[in-house]
């Protein structure tokens, strides 16, 4: 409980935090945008939360989870901080499953924050639909989605944390990720086994149309696998930092003869 | 002889073909003050990392207590309180805030921990400035606040004193000094500042390039320091064949044309003086010199002294 308490009393004040609730609103900007082309569409609040959704799980949150984690996880090495958590003692691998804990919750927060600009952007857009019910069920499915989503980029996290600066590799490779699952969604076995979109399956996405068969068990075993190789990568971490990686110099050419 | 808090055996740190560490044998006495004396980048720093596990050796062993610190980490180190290398805090925290934080993953009970820690280095209570607007010296502080905030029965410090005012300097002497006289602490503290380890320990190790040289007591050290006698004369060569001639005074060291050195203590200066004025020598110096203590450190080292 410590470790995950003093995570949150390190984020006061940290501007990364911003990075992650701006991403949010870019999210939900970016579905505003595509509300203006005049295609037909018929936009309602349950729509345009729809797409804000798939926003979120293609384009934003994988990418801005990883981005924001790699740094909650590196800023122990870039502050100089880890020495003194390392002898008091506290190992390297509970320190990386406390921050990984905190990011999970810290997924959630981000999720409300989803919500509460999604309500906002489509009542200022004047969308016909929303109701109580229709926000809570929008509300559970965005913050569970941000959560769901966040297990499934889990193992990125976990590898990049043992890399020396791993976390803007990991963020590339998150946002390859996420997008990968806009292909997976096209196939509904993939879509169910491929952790991305099993986070859609897990909240229901869509779950009202007839050609949406999602797969529950599958979904679900998705979400462990992902959580399994995690653990696995956190288990068999070297319980200190990961090694900096010293540049090698240029080599310097000595002038033969005089 | 007092409780041994820390031995280590043939301690080596190597990187490569690049021995950092050597062979290192260093016993830190119970209630003592271990001064760690050595040029930058003579081992000091990574010795200490491995006393605290956070390098581990590539060959020999640390016992701390009479216990290998290898596998016995849980129990051991929550009982030291260590600064190594620059101070790493939270930049986004104040320093209380920072301290809230090691407080709480130490599982600090006593309220007042914190607060006793800060004003004991000088720095306020939930001051509002952050770490990052500190000063380095201030920095260095907080650092050694952390170091002491859960009252740990050793302390190892690295290069304590860096970035520290002069008034800094001797608070923080005077502190250090205090914990071990009056709270019975054992310290290990390293520094490249020789004055300063020699106004602060009561043990001296010296290291130079990872190897040991020298393990006292600082009272043992300066009596092991040279004496000799220096003499400013009209003609030092003719002084030394009439030291030679009459006293049988064989270690005699010349230097340059009118400076004479005598290492051999026993013939008293005045008989000296009163044989070169027979010989119609002028003395126009005559002393006893007494080694410092960074002409030892130069003489053991084989180099230049370190400040």
């Amino acid at each position: 409980m410590s470790m995950i308490k003093t995570e949150f009393w390190k984020l006061k004040r940290y501007h990364i935090i911003w990075a992650g609730v701006l991403l949010m609103l870019l999210s939900v900007l970016l579905t505003l945008f595509s509300t203006t082309a005049l295609d037909g569409t018929v936009w309602t609040f349950s729509f345009f939360a729809e797409q804000v959704m798939k926003n979120n799980i293609t384009t934003i949150f994988p990418m801005c989870i990883t981005l924001i984690a790699g740094y909650i996880i590196n800023r122990e090495e870039t502050d100089d901080t880890l020495k003194s958590i390392l002898t008091i003692p506290v190992s390297f691998r509970v320190l990386l499953c406390g921050k990984l804990i905190a990011c999970a919750l810290l997924s959630l927060l981000f999720g409300v924050t989803s919500v509460a600009f999604t309500v906002a952007a489509s009542w200022l857009a004047g969308f016909p639909g929303a109701s109580l019910p229709s926000v809570v069920q929008i509300t559970a499915q965005i913050t569970l989605n941000c959560l769901f989503l966040y297990i499934a980029v889990m193992p990125v996290i976990a590898i990049a944390a043992r890399i020396q600066n791993g976390h803007l590799i990991g963020t590339v490779v998150a946002f390859v990720y996420g997008y990968g699952g806009m292909f997976a969604a096209g196939n509904m076995a993939l879509a169910n086994l491929y952790p991305v979109t099993a986070s859609m399956g897990l909240i229901g996405y869509r779950s009202y149309d007839v050609s949406v068969h999602w797969n529950l068990l599958h979904c679900i075993f998705s979400m462990l696998a992902a959580l399994l190789i995690t653990s696995i990568i956190v288990l068999t971490a070297k319980n200190s930092a990961p090694k900096k990686t010293v540049k090698k110099g240029k080599k310097i050419i000595a002038k033969k003869g005089w | 002889m007092r409780e041994v808090v820390i031995k280590t055996s043939n301690l080596t740190k190597q990187y490569g073909q690049q021995k950092s560490v050597a062979d290192l044998n260093i016993h830190v006495q119970k209630g003592r003050i271990y001064g760690l004396l050595g040029r930058n980048g003579a081992g000091k720093t990574t010795t200490m990392k491995m006393l605290l596990g956070l390098t581990q050796p590539t060959s020999g062993k640390v016992s701390v207590w009479g216990k290998p610190l290898s596998g016995n980490e849980k129990e051991l180190l929550p009982r030291i309180g260590s600064l190594i290398e620059s101070p790493g805090f939270y930049p986004n925290l104040t320093g209380t805030e920072n301290l809230r934080i090691f407080a709480e993953l130490r599982g600090l009970t006593n309220r007042n921990a914190i607060k006793n820690a800060l004003d004991l280095v000088g720095l306020p209570y939930r001051d509002k400035k952050l770490f990052s607007q500190y000063s380095l010296g201030m920095k260095q502080r907080l650092a050694i606040a952390l170091a002491v905030m859960h009252d740990p029965e050793l302390l190892i410090l690295d290069e304590p004193i860096n970035g520290l005012d002069p008034i800094g300097i001797a608070e923080v002497r005077a502190f250090i000094r205090a914990l071990c006289d009056e709270r019975d602490k054992t310290i290990l503290i390293s520094s490249h500042i020789l004055s300063e380890i020699a106004l602060l320990a009561d043990d001296i190790g010296i290291i130079d390039q990872g190897v040991l040289l020298e393990e006292e007591s600082l009272a043992e050290l300066e009596a092991r320091s040279r004496k000799y006698i220096r003499f400013v004369v009209s003609d030092a060569e003719q002084a030394a064949r009439i030291l030679e001639n009459s006293f049988r005074e064989k270690q005699i060291t010349v230097q340059g044309r009118r400076e004479l050195w005598v290492n051999h203590m026993e013939t008293p200066v005045a008989k000296m003086v009163s044989a070169f004025v027979a010989h119609g020598l002028e003395v126009s110096e005559a002393a006893t010199v007494e080694e410092s203590l960074e002409e030892y450190f130069k003489r053991v080292t084989g180099g230049e002294g370190i400040a």
